[in-house]
């Protein structure tokens, strides 16, 4: 009851014209950010951050949870649209939103994108209001091994993404965890990789391969499906999702939440491996888990509704321990610090009136994201009227400018249009480019747990193991690809069956 | 079956293999420092090679597995959304030159410059005739993405070098975004 009136209390607080207008001014800037490519809604919120100097620290928390909200969300658009994930949470986005625009529904799709997203971040807000410093104990007693065997998680969600194809698809995955790996090593700061060349040096940037792989591929294929006459329809019809269809993705949303909200709290794991671990269990769950990958609205739905859960979930170990989870939460760390606010278990005694107004301007952040999303997403669906040649043109400067702004440097444009004509002759050939472009986003994260684990645990590769969270991680991790092979395995074992059956008889 | 064949069949997960052995003495310029630092499996080059000694088993897999799948006549299925047979013809070498020739050009002439030929290029490429149609598209998008990213996102794009790097400057004050 005294959380309750708490967040009665913070809800008035929100809901002054003031720190309301901010709090919209936030989402609007976070979802344009995380709309176009290579702004994402991290650049937009270490841009803003000298803008809440002047501002209240609750207006500052306001604002900047506006963008990380809108952000997340405002990912998906272009991942839809265009199918240029705006942040790498939205690659699963890609993979069923992209064709579902293909097929003409992209209205559909971004508003199933943008309640699932409302769901998922509502819930999250509700679980980092009522659940906070209880999770926040379980998230204390994670360690290096912990963060790896998360990591590991979303690493080997591919096999559900991709089990047609286990062992290409590993080869795949590798190859990208191997380029994610390219650069100045994180612990010795010797070069690896790099055969000497200047612009290898800083390592290759995910969001630099993602852009190449998905948007520049996705023109040259735009291209050559119009020169043989056979481009999809591109126009937007603005049919939207019934009560009846929203209702019977009740399940997939809800299951895509809950995961987010437990793959949210884990520090440094964040709403992309929550994204694609969702992705990766409704493609198992799901009876057109074969489908996937063709449009199927719950493998859009999963996926989006967990992105947005890990907002208000990484932001408890922020608030309750003052460890930020990701770059965006450093960001919300660092203008509370220029406000003078110290995070952690005493924030909640202290400045208790902040904290559950942050709290209320989450709910209220992912409940007026819905208005925000739907006049951005109407704004980017113009795009979709134009003809398809001005539309790979544009998207083609669109991702240079993308690439070009992750670091500023031209090298990154020269390495994401290689990597655009690499993804090409990727698909002219069938080789999968969805798990290379996982293991580049989750690569460095999981070398740098496994070498500091290993470096903190004696070179003990059981560590992952005997440790209790980690080792139930990993028997997790375990179980899911057992349950992800299984059906093939035990087709192949009927079919042999029969075979030596049909031969003795 | 045709040594040809098989040979079609295993060129790639030989590929994968070839380069993973290849790069496995290439991860650092110096091996010998690089095995000074390791201490059991932490050291500067531990990582990459794990990860080509990973590339390497399941390429022979993958060899394995189309040797198999080949004899039993069946073509191997890959993944979902990447199944997709894409063209590679004249138009499309044209299209990829154009591409990487844009990537190159932007910083010996600049962001305004090789956008607008860029575009121009590959409106040109996709089939559009009419030239004031080319035109106004080429040119009104790249002002609208010099004020966007220019003017709105304060991005340092590439002016280019020496009069292109004067023109863009010339540019930008004419629009009024510098």
């Amino acid at each position: 009851m005294d959380i309750f009136t708490s967040l009665i209390g913070g809800l008035f607080i929100a809901l002054e014209p003031l720190n309301f207008a901010i709090m919209l001014g936030g989402l609007a800037v976070g979802t344009i950010a995380g709309a176009l490519p290579g702004i994402s809604f991290v650049n937009a919120m270490a841009m803003a951050l000298p803008f809440t100097y002047s501002m209240t620290p609750i207006g500052a928390m306001m604002f900047l949870g506006g963008i990380y909200c809108g952000g997340v969300f405002g990912g998906s658009i272009s991942a839809i649209l265009i199918n240029i994930p705006g942040t790498p949470a939205s690659l699963p986005t890609c993979w069923e939103g992209y064709s579902m625009t293909k097929r003409g529904e992209a209205a559909k799709a971004l508003m199933l994108a943008l309640l699932a997203s409302a769901l998922g971040g509502i819930a999250s807000a509700l679980l980092l209001t009522f659940a906070a410093p209880p999770f926040a104990d379980v998230a204390l007693t994670f360690d290096q091994p912990e963060f790896f065997a998360a990591t590991f998680l979303g690493l080997i969600s591919v096999i559900a993404i991709a089990k047609e194809s286990p062992v290409i698809s590993m080869v795949s995955l590798f190859s990208g965890i191997l380029i994610g790996s390219v650069g100045v090593d994180p612990l010795y700061g010797m070069p690896r990789l790099t055969f000497g060349l200047p612009m290898l040096q800083n390592g290759i940037d995910f969001v630099v391969v993602m852009i190449g792989l998905f948007a520049i591929t996705e023109v040259l294929e735009m291209l050559g499906k119009r020169a043989h006459g056979d481009g999809e329809a591109r126009g937007v019809r603005m049919r939207l999702p019934s009560l009846k269809q929203l209702w019977a993705l009740r399940a997939p949303a809800m299951r895509g939440t809950t995961i987010g909200c437990l793959i949210g709290m884990v520090p440094g794991a964040g709403a992309t491996v929550g994204a694609v671990v969702a992705y990766g269990m409704e493609k198992q769950i799901s009876q057109n888990g074969d489908s996937f990958g063709t449009g199927v609205e719950a493998g859009l739905v999963a996926p989006e509704a967990a992105n947005s859960a890990t907002t208000g979930a990484a932001m408890i170990p922020l608030l309750t321990l003052g460890i930020p989870g990701s770059a965006a939460t450093a960001i919300m760390l660092a203008a509370l610090v220029l406000h003078g606010v110290t995070p952690g278990p005493m924030l909640f005694a202290t400045q208790s009136e902040l904290v559950y107004t942050v709290f209320a301007s989450m709910i209220l952040a992912n409940l007026f994201m819905v208005l925000a999303g739907v006049m951005v997403a109407r704004g980017f669906a113009t795009l979709m009227r134009v003809p398809p040649t001005v539309l790979g043109a544009f998207i083609v400067v669109l991702s240079v400018v993308g690439a070009y702004g992750v670091r500023n440097n031209i090298a990154d444009v020269y390495i994401c249009l290689a990597f655009g004509v690499l993804g090409y002759l990727m698909k002219h050939f069938s080789f999968p480019s969805a798990p290379l472009v996982l293991g580049v986003i989750l690569g460095p994260l999981a070398e740098r747990y496994f070498m500091t684990s290993m470096a903190n645990y004696d070179n003990d590769p059981t560590i992952f193991l005997t440790r209790p969270i980690s080792g139930g991680i990993m028997a997790f991790a375990a179980l899911f690809i057992l349950w992800a092979l299984m059906p093939g395995v035990v087709k192949r074992l009927k079919s042999i069956v029969l075979r030596q059956l049909k031969s003795t008889a | 079956m045709s040594s040809g064949a098989y040979l079609r069949e295993l060129s790639a997960p030989a590929g994968f293999l070839a380069g993973a052995i290849f790069l496995r003495s290439h991860v650092v310029e110096s091996p010998e420092m690089a095995n000074q630092m390791t201490r059991g499996l932490v050291g500067p080059a531990s990582w990459p090679q794990l990860l080509l000694l990973v590339i390497a088993f399941f390429s022979v897999l993958w060899a394995v597995e189309r040797v198999v799948l080949f004899k039993k006549q069946t073509t191997p299925r890959l993944a979902t959304s990447d199944a997709l047979a894409t063209p590679i013809n004249l138009q499309m070498g044209v299209a990829i030159l154009f591409i990487l020739l844009y990537g190159y050009l932007l910083a010996v002439i600049g962001f305004p410059a090789a956008t607008l030929l860029y575009l121009v290029a590959w409106c040109a490429l996709g089939g559009m005739r009419r030239a004031i149609q080319v035109s106004l598209i080429s040119l009104l998008g790249t002002v609208v993405f010099l004020y966007l990213f220019v003017k709105l996102a304060a991005m340092p794009l590439e002016r280019g070098q020496g009069v292109m790097g004067e023109f863009s400057i010339a540019l930008y004050r004419l629009l009024g975004i510098y």
